[in-house]
Protein backbone atom coordinates (compact mmCIF):
# COMPACT_ATOMS: atom_id res chain seq x y z
CA UNK A 1 0.00 0.00 0.00
CA UNK A 2 1.24 3.45 -0.86
CA UNK A 3 2.01 5.21 2.40
CA UNK A 4 0.29 8.33 1.09
CA UNK A 5 -3.08 6.55 0.97
CA UNK A 6 -3.09 6.48 4.76
CA UNK A 7 -3.59 10.26 4.72
CA UNK A 8 -7.20 11.35 5.03
CA UNK A 9 -7.92 14.04 2.44
CA UNK A 10 -10.57 15.82 4.54
CA UNK A 11 -8.18 15.83 7.46
CA UNK A 12 -5.49 17.57 5.39
CA UNK A 13 -7.95 20.17 4.07
CA UNK A 14 -9.27 20.82 7.57
CA UNK A 15 -5.74 21.20 8.93
CA UNK A 16 -4.86 23.65 6.16
CA UNK A 17 -8.02 25.70 6.70
CA UNK A 18 -7.65 25.66 10.48
CA UNK A 19 -4.02 26.71 10.23
CA UNK A 20 -4.93 29.53 7.83
CA UNK A 21 -7.71 30.71 10.15
CA UNK A 22 -5.34 30.60 13.11
CA UNK A 23 -2.72 32.66 11.27
CA UNK A 24 -5.31 35.25 10.20
CA UNK A 25 -6.53 35.51 13.81
CA UNK A 26 -2.97 35.93 14.98
CA UNK A 27 -2.51 38.81 12.55
CA UNK A 28 -5.63 40.49 13.97
CA UNK A 29 -4.19 40.16 17.49
CA UNK A 30 -0.50 40.78 16.74
CA UNK A 31 -0.93 44.51 16.25
CA UNK A 32 -1.38 45.18 19.97
CA UNK A 33 1.60 43.07 21.06
CA UNK A 34 4.86 44.72 22.23
CA UNK A 35 6.89 42.83 19.59
CA UNK A 36 4.72 44.11 16.77
CA UNK A 37 4.66 47.68 18.10
CA UNK A 38 8.44 47.65 18.41
CA UNK A 39 8.72 46.45 14.82
CA UNK A 40 6.31 49.17 13.71
CA UNK A 41 8.40 51.80 15.50
CA UNK A 42 11.52 50.48 13.78
CA UNK A 43 9.69 50.52 10.45
CA UNK A 44 8.50 54.11 10.87
CA UNK A 45 12.03 55.18 11.77
CA UNK A 46 13.28 53.46 8.64
CA UNK A 47 10.59 55.24 6.60
CA UNK A 48 11.61 58.60 8.05
CA UNK A 49 15.24 57.94 7.15
CA UNK A 50 14.24 56.89 3.62
CA UNK A 51 12.18 60.06 3.19
CA UNK A 52 15.04 62.19 4.48
CA UNK A 53 17.46 60.92 1.81
CA UNK B 1 8.62 51.15 -6.04
CA UNK B 2 8.00 49.24 -2.85
CA UNK B 3 7.47 49.92 0.82
CA UNK B 4 10.11 49.41 3.48
CA UNK B 5 9.45 46.39 5.66
CA UNK B 6 10.74 44.93 8.90
CA UNK B 7 11.09 41.25 9.74
CA UNK B 8 10.17 41.03 13.40
CA UNK B 9 10.32 37.24 13.51
CA UNK B 10 7.96 36.09 16.21
CA UNK B 11 6.77 32.51 16.26
CA UNK B 12 5.91 32.48 12.56
CA UNK B 13 8.54 34.56 10.74
CA UNK B 14 6.47 37.73 10.56
CA UNK B 15 7.15 40.70 8.35
CA UNK B 16 5.42 44.07 8.64
CA UNK B 17 5.01 47.05 6.30
CA UNK B 18 2.86 50.18 6.25
CA UNK B 19 1.33 51.76 3.15
CA UNK B 20 1.02 55.43 2.18
CA UNK B 21 -2.61 55.12 3.35
CA UNK B 22 -1.46 54.03 6.86
CA UNK B 23 -2.67 50.47 6.35
CA UNK B 24 -0.39 48.02 8.18
CA UNK B 25 0.11 44.61 6.58
CA UNK B 26 1.62 41.48 8.06
CA UNK B 27 3.10 38.56 6.15
CA UNK B 28 3.76 35.27 7.95
CA UNK B 29 5.52 32.02 7.13
CA UNK B 30 4.42 29.28 9.50
CA UNK B 31 6.15 25.91 9.68
CA UNK B 32 3.90 23.14 8.44
CA UNK B 33 4.87 19.53 9.05
CA UNK B 34 1.63 17.65 8.36
CA UNK B 35 1.25 18.15 4.61
CA UNK B 36 4.26 16.15 3.48
CA UNK B 37 4.66 13.98 6.54
CA UNK B 38 6.03 11.06 4.49
CA UNK B 39 8.80 13.06 2.89
CA UNK B 40 12.28 13.02 4.38
CA UNK B 41 12.77 15.22 7.44
CA UNK B 42 15.31 17.37 5.60
CA UNK B 43 12.52 18.34 3.15
CA UNK B 44 9.65 18.46 5.64
CA UNK B 45 11.44 20.83 7.99
CA UNK B 46 11.48 23.49 5.25
CA UNK B 47 7.72 23.50 4.52
CA UNK B 48 5.94 26.75 5.40
CA UNK B 49 2.40 28.05 5.01
CA UNK B 50 2.31 31.60 3.75
CA UNK B 51 -0.31 34.21 4.71
CA UNK B 52 -0.83 37.94 4.05
CA UNK B 53 -3.40 40.12 5.77
CA UNK B 54 -4.15 43.60 7.07
CA UNK B 55 -3.07 43.97 10.70
CA UNK B 56 -4.41 47.50 11.08
CA UNK B 57 -6.52 49.76 8.87
CA UNK B 58 -7.44 53.21 10.19
CA UNK B 59 -9.45 54.08 7.07
CA UNK B 60 -13.22 53.72 7.12
CA UNK B 61 -13.50 54.01 3.36
CA UNK B 62 -12.03 51.40 1.02
CA UNK B 63 -8.41 52.26 0.23
CA UNK B 64 -7.51 52.79 -3.43
CA UNK B 65 -5.50 50.25 -5.44
CA UNK B 66 -1.88 50.35 -4.38
CA UNK B 67 0.64 48.75 -6.76
CA UNK B 68 3.47 49.09 -4.21
CA UNK B 69 1.90 46.34 -2.08
CA UNK B 70 2.56 43.66 -4.72
CA UNK B 71 6.19 44.71 -5.13
CA UNK B 72 6.65 44.72 -1.36
CA UNK B 73 5.23 41.23 -0.87
CA UNK B 74 7.42 39.92 -3.70
CA UNK B 75 10.46 41.47 -2.01
CA UNK B 76 9.52 39.90 1.34
CA UNK B 77 9.08 36.55 -0.40
CA UNK B 78 12.55 36.84 -1.92
CA UNK B 79 14.00 37.85 1.44
CA UNK B 80 12.55 34.77 3.13
CA UNK B 81 13.80 32.43 0.40
CA UNK B 82 17.23 34.08 0.55
CA UNK B 83 17.59 32.70 4.08
CA UNK B 84 17.12 29.16 2.81
CA UNK B 85 16.72 28.38 -0.88
CA UNK B 86 15.21 24.95 -0.06
CA UNK B 87 12.07 26.46 1.45
CA UNK B 88 8.74 25.02 0.30
CA UNK B 89 5.93 27.57 0.48
CA UNK B 90 2.26 26.59 0.54
CA UNK B 91 -0.56 29.03 -0.13
CA UNK B 92 -4.23 28.21 0.40
CA UNK B 93 -6.83 30.95 0.06
CA UNK B 94 -9.13 32.00 2.87
CA UNK B 95 -12.47 30.32 2.19
CA UNK B 96 -14.92 31.35 4.92
CA UNK B 97 -16.79 33.63 2.47
CA UNK B 98 -16.54 31.21 -0.49
CA UNK B 99 -14.37 33.66 -2.47
CA UNK B 100 -11.30 31.41 -2.45
CA UNK B 101 -11.17 30.95 -6.25
CA UNK B 102 -11.26 34.72 -6.80
CA UNK B 103 -8.46 35.14 -4.26
CA UNK B 104 -6.38 32.50 -6.00
CA UNK B 105 -6.81 34.30 -9.33
CA UNK B 106 -5.47 37.47 -7.69
CA UNK B 107 -2.61 35.53 -6.14
CA UNK B 108 -1.71 34.05 -9.53
CA UNK B 109 -1.75 37.48 -11.18
CA UNK B 110 0.53 38.75 -8.41
CA UNK B 111 2.92 35.81 -8.78
CA UNK B 112 3.28 36.10 -12.54
CA UNK B 113 3.71 39.86 -12.38
CA UNK B 114 6.25 40.07 -9.60
CA UNK B 115 8.27 36.87 -9.41
CA UNK B 116 11.35 36.12 -11.45
CA UNK B 117 12.10 32.87 -13.28
CA UNK B 118 13.90 31.34 -10.32
CA UNK B 119 10.68 29.98 -8.80
CA UNK B 120 8.52 27.00 -9.64
CA UNK B 121 4.81 27.25 -8.84
CA UNK B 122 2.27 24.48 -9.11
CA UNK B 123 -1.47 24.96 -8.58
CA UNK B 124 -4.00 22.34 -7.61
CA UNK B 125 -7.56 22.25 -6.33
CA UNK B 126 -8.31 20.21 -3.23
CA UNK B 127 -11.88 18.91 -3.20
CA UNK B 128 -13.30 17.64 0.06
CA UNK B 129 -15.93 14.95 0.53
CA UNK B 130 -18.68 17.61 0.39
CA UNK B 131 -17.41 18.75 -3.00
CA UNK B 132 -16.05 22.07 -1.71
CA UNK B 133 -13.14 23.33 -3.79
CA UNK B 134 -9.99 24.79 -2.24
CA UNK B 135 -7.33 26.16 -4.61
CA UNK B 136 -3.83 25.61 -3.27
CA UNK B 137 -0.38 26.51 -4.60
CA UNK B 138 3.12 25.36 -3.87
CA UNK B 139 6.13 27.57 -4.60
CA UNK B 140 9.74 26.42 -4.50
CA UNK B 141 13.02 27.58 -5.98
CA UNK B 142 13.79 25.83 -9.25
CA UNK B 143 17.20 24.98 -7.76
CA UNK B 144 15.65 22.98 -4.91
CA UNK B 145 17.44 19.61 -5.07
CA UNK B 146 14.28 17.80 -3.88
CA UNK B 147 11.91 19.51 -6.33
CA UNK B 148 10.73 16.32 -8.05
CA UNK B 149 9.86 14.58 -4.77
CA UNK B 150 8.13 17.70 -3.45
CA UNK B 151 6.03 18.28 -6.56
CA UNK B 152 5.13 14.59 -6.75
CA UNK B 153 4.00 14.60 -3.11
CA UNK B 154 1.94 17.72 -3.79
CA UNK B 155 0.22 16.18 -6.82
CA UNK B 156 -0.40 12.98 -4.86
CA UNK B 157 -2.57 14.88 -2.39
CA UNK B 158 -4.86 15.88 -5.25
CA UNK B 159 -4.88 12.33 -6.62
CA UNK B 160 -5.95 11.06 -3.22
CA UNK B 161 -9.08 13.10 -3.13
CA UNK B 162 -10.03 12.16 -6.69
CA UNK B 163 -9.66 8.49 -5.81
CA UNK B 164 -11.63 8.90 -2.60
CA UNK B 165 -14.55 10.77 -4.14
Amino acid sequence: MNKATAINKDEIIQQLLESKKQMLNEIKNDFATPGFQKALEELRLLNKKSNAV
Amino acid sequence: MRYNYVCWGGEHNSYVFETDFSVVYEVKFKKSSYLFRYLAEEINQNVYEFVIDVAFNPNKAKTPFDSKIGFTIAHIFNDFFAKNSNIVSIYICESSDSKQELRMKKFNVWFHKFQDASYLKLDEILIDSKNNRYPISIIIKNTNPHRMAILEAFVNITKLQNQDK
